[in-house]
C-alpha cells in the first residue's frame, strides 16, 4: 500500500503523470488511511468514495490519452473543508441546518482543483459556521489532534489540518478570516496559508465576514502549499473581490533563497508572550532564518486592542447580516456556542461596524507605512501549543489569558489588513506538540512568503515528523 | 440675543456606566432587533456581549480619525 505520510503532493502527481502510479491507487491508499483512522480523528464529516475512485479513474484516462500535462495535480487525494460547495455532495458548513444541503455546483476553487486533477476524497470537519477555533462540533463530532487525541487540532479548519498531518490527505483547502488556516496548522505541524483578500474567487463558500473570508491551500509542505495556490489563484466574474491580471509563477519562487530578504521581528507586540516552549521554537527559527542569508531586525507595530476591536465589530455584523435568515427562523438548530455568536452580531450598530471600517482603513495605512523597511513580517502563529479538550484558557506571562485572545491576537490584523500571510511548522515543544511560524507579507506577494517559508523549510526537517498515531501504519 | 450655555457644568462620560441586564438585552432584542430570545439565550448574549463591546470600545475616536470607511468591493470596468 502506498504510504502517503512519505509522499509529498507534487511527488504523486508527477509519479501518476510518468505512469509510476495510477490516480486510483493513491486514491485508494487516502481512503483506506481514512477509514482506519476518521473514527479516531473525526477528520471528516462526509468520505466521498465513489466519486473519489470514479474521479481517480477519470484522471488514469486522461493521463493515459496523453493529457497528464494539463493535470498539475494528478491524482492528489484532497481534502475540502466543509464550508465550499462540491457539486452532488451535502456541504453542511458544521452546522446541523445545513445537514442536507447538497450543491447543484461546485465553488470556483473546488472547480479548478478537479480541473487540475484533484481527487476529492471527502469535506473536512470545521468548527460550526468557521465560527470557533476549536473544530469540536456538536453535531459531527469533536475533532482530535493527530499528535495527541487528547488535545484540540484548533479551527475553524481543524479537520483539514488533522488529515494532512495523518497522511489521510496531500491536499487541502480551507477559509481564513481571522487564522482558520493558519492556526490548526501551527497546532497540527502543517503548512496553512491565508492569502491576500481577493487572490483566490470566494464563490461557493458559506460566508462568515465578507470584508475578510479568503480561501487558501493546507498541505504538508510550501512547495505542495505554493502548487495549489496556483491552480486555484486567479480573477472569477462570480466573485467581485478578485483581481485581475495574471497570477504569479509560485514555483519559480521557492528556490530563490533568504539573501537580501529583511525579516521584520515585532518583540513588543506579537513575541512578548509565549508559551516556554513556543518561545524556544521561535527563537531558533529567528536563528535559521538569519543563518540562512536574511536580515531580522526589530519592529515597533501600534497596540493591537483597536485592532482587535475592529475585527471583532465587522466580522460580528456581517456574520449576522450574513446570515440573518438563518438567525431569525433556525437559530434552534445551531448549537449552544454558536447561536448568539451570529445573534449578537444584530445588536451591534451600524456606527461600531464602520468604525471597525474606518480603523480598518487606517491599520492597512500604518502598516504600509511600517512594511518599508522589512519585506516579510515573522511572529508565532500561536502563542501556546494545542491545549486540550475543555481548556478556555492559556497561562501567558503569569496571566490567564481568554484562548480567543490567544490564538487569535496574533493572526486576525492581517485579516483586517488583508495581508497575505502563512504558518509553517518551526519545531516541538518538549511535550512533543507542534509549534508554527507565521510569515506575513506585502499584499499579493505571495511569492515572497512561498520563497522565505521554502528557505526555512529546506534548512529544517520538522515538516517530514509524523505523528505517532500513524506510525506503523500501512 | 445672548445664547446661555445651561450645560458647562456638566461632564458627558465617555461610556455608560451600567452593564447591560438581562431585561436590557430582553427589551432590546423584542422592540430592535424583533427577535424573541429564550432566558438562557438572554444570558448567554449579555455575557458575549458584556466583552465584546468592551473590545469594541477600544477603538477610539484617535484610532477612527477622519477616515473613510474601507470597503469591501473593488469596482471593476464595465464591458462596453
Amino acid at each position: 500500500m502506498i504510504d502517503l505520510t512519505t509522499m509529498t503532493a507534487q511527488k504523486a502527481a508527477a509519479a501518476v503523470r510518468r505512469r509510476e502510479l495510477t490516480a486510483v491507487a493513491v486514491t485508494e491508499a487516502s481512503l483506506a488511511r481514512i477509514e482506519k483512522l476518521n473514527d479516531t480523528l473525526h477528520a471528516f464529516i462526509t468520505v466521498t468514495k465513489d466519486q473519489a475512485l470514479a474521479a481517480a479513474a477519470d484522471v488514469d484516462r486522461k493521463v493515459a490519452a496523453g493529457q497528464g500535462g494539463k493535470l498539475p495535480l494528478a491524482g492528489v487525494p484532497t481534502a475540502i473543508k466543509d464550508s465550499f460547495w462540491t457539486k452532488g455532495v451535502r456541504t453542511t458548513g458544521g452546522t446541523r441546518v445545513f445537514a442536507k444541503f447538497v450543491p447543484d455546483e461546485d465553488a470556483t476553487a473546488v472547480e479548478r482543483l478537479k480541473s487540475a486533477g484533484c481527487v476529492i476524497v471527502g469535506k473536512s470537519l470545521m468548527h460550526e459556521m468557521a465560527y470557533g477555533f476549536t473544530s469540536r462540533n456538536p453535531f459531527y463530532g469533536d475533532c482530535k489532534n493527530p499528535w495527541d487525541i487528547t488535545r484540540i487540532p484548533g479551527g475553524s479548519s481543524g479537520g483539514n489540518a488533522a488529515a494532512l498531518a495523518s497522511g489521510m490527505v496531500l491536499a487541502s483547502i480551507g477559509g481564513d478570516t481571522g487564522g482558520s488556516n493558519r492556526q490548526p496548522a501551527a497546532l497540527c505541524g502543517v503548512v496553512g496559508v491565508k492569502v491576500t483578500y481577493g487572490r483566490v474567487s470566494r464563490h461557493g463558500g458559506i460566508p462568515l465576514s465578507w470584508s475578510m473570508d479568503t480561501v487558501g491551500p493546507m498541505a504538508r509542505t510550501v512547495g505542495d502549499a505554493a502548487a495549489i495556490l496556483q491552480v486555484i489563484a486567479g480573477f472569477d466574474p462570480k466573485d467581485p473581490a478578485t483581481r485581475r491580471g495574471d497570477v504569479p509563477n509560485y514555483a519559480s519562487a521557492l528556490e530563490r533563497g533568504l539573501n537580501g530578504i529583511r525579516v521584520g521581528v515585532p518583540h513588543d507586540q506579537f513575541l512578548s508572550r509565549m508559551e516556554p516552549g513556543v518561545a524556544a521554537a521561535i527563537q531558533d527559527a529567528l536563528g535559521v532564518l538569519k543563518h540562512a542569508g536574511a536580515t531580522l531586525s526589530d519592529v515597533r507595530f501600534p497596540p493591537l486592542d483597536p485592532v482587535v476591536g475592529a475585527h471583532r465589530a465587522i466580522i460580528f455584523s456581517e456574520a449576522a447580516a450574513a446570515h440573518e435568515e438563518m438567525i431569525r427562523t433556525k437559530s434552534a438548530e445551531l448549537s449552544d456556542e454558536v447561536r448568539p455568536l451570529l445573534q449578537a452580531g444584530l445588536f451591534l450598530t451600524a456606527a461600531q461596524y464602520l468604525a471597525g471600517q474606518q480603523v480598518r482603513r487606517n491599520t492597512i495605512e500604518a502598516y504600509r507605512s511600517l512594511w518599508r523597511s522589512f519585506d516579510i513580517l515573522v511572529t508565532p502563529t500561536s502563542p501556546v501549543a494545542a491545549p486540550a479538550m475543555g481548556a478556555t484558557t492559556a497561562l501567558l506571562g503569569g496571566q490567564d489569558v481568554p484562548l480567543l485572545r490567544a490564538f487569535l491576537d496574533l493572526t486576525l490584523p492581517f485579516n483586517l489588513t488583508g495581508q497575505p500571510a502563512i504558518s509553517i511548522p518551526c519545531g516541538f515543544t518538549r511535550e512533543g506538540l507542534p509549534v508554527g511560524l507565521q510569515l506575513v507579507g506585502r499584499p499579493w506577494d505571495e511569492a515572497t512568503l512561498f520563497c522565505a517559508a521554502a528557505a526555512y523549510e529546506s534548512a529544517t526537517d520538522w515538516h517530514k515528523r509524523r505523528p505517532a498515531i500513524v506510525m506503523g501504519l500501512k | 440675543m445672548h445664547i446661555v450655555c445651561v450645560y458647562e457644568d456638566l461632564t458627558m462620560p465617555d461610556r455608560p456606566d451600567q452593564p447591560i441586564d438581562d431585561e436590557t438585552i430582553a427589551r432590546f432584542a423584542k422592540v430592535q432587533v424583533k427577535i424573541t430570545l429564550a432566558d438562557p439565550e438572554v444570558g448567554a448574549i449579555k455575557t458575549l456581549l458584556d466583552g465584546l463591546l468592551g473590545e469594541i470600545r477600544q477603538m477610539s475616536f484617535r484610532d477612527r480619525g477622519s477616515a473613510e470607511p474601507e470597503t469591501s468591493v473593488i469596482v471593476q470596468e464595465w464591458p462596453s
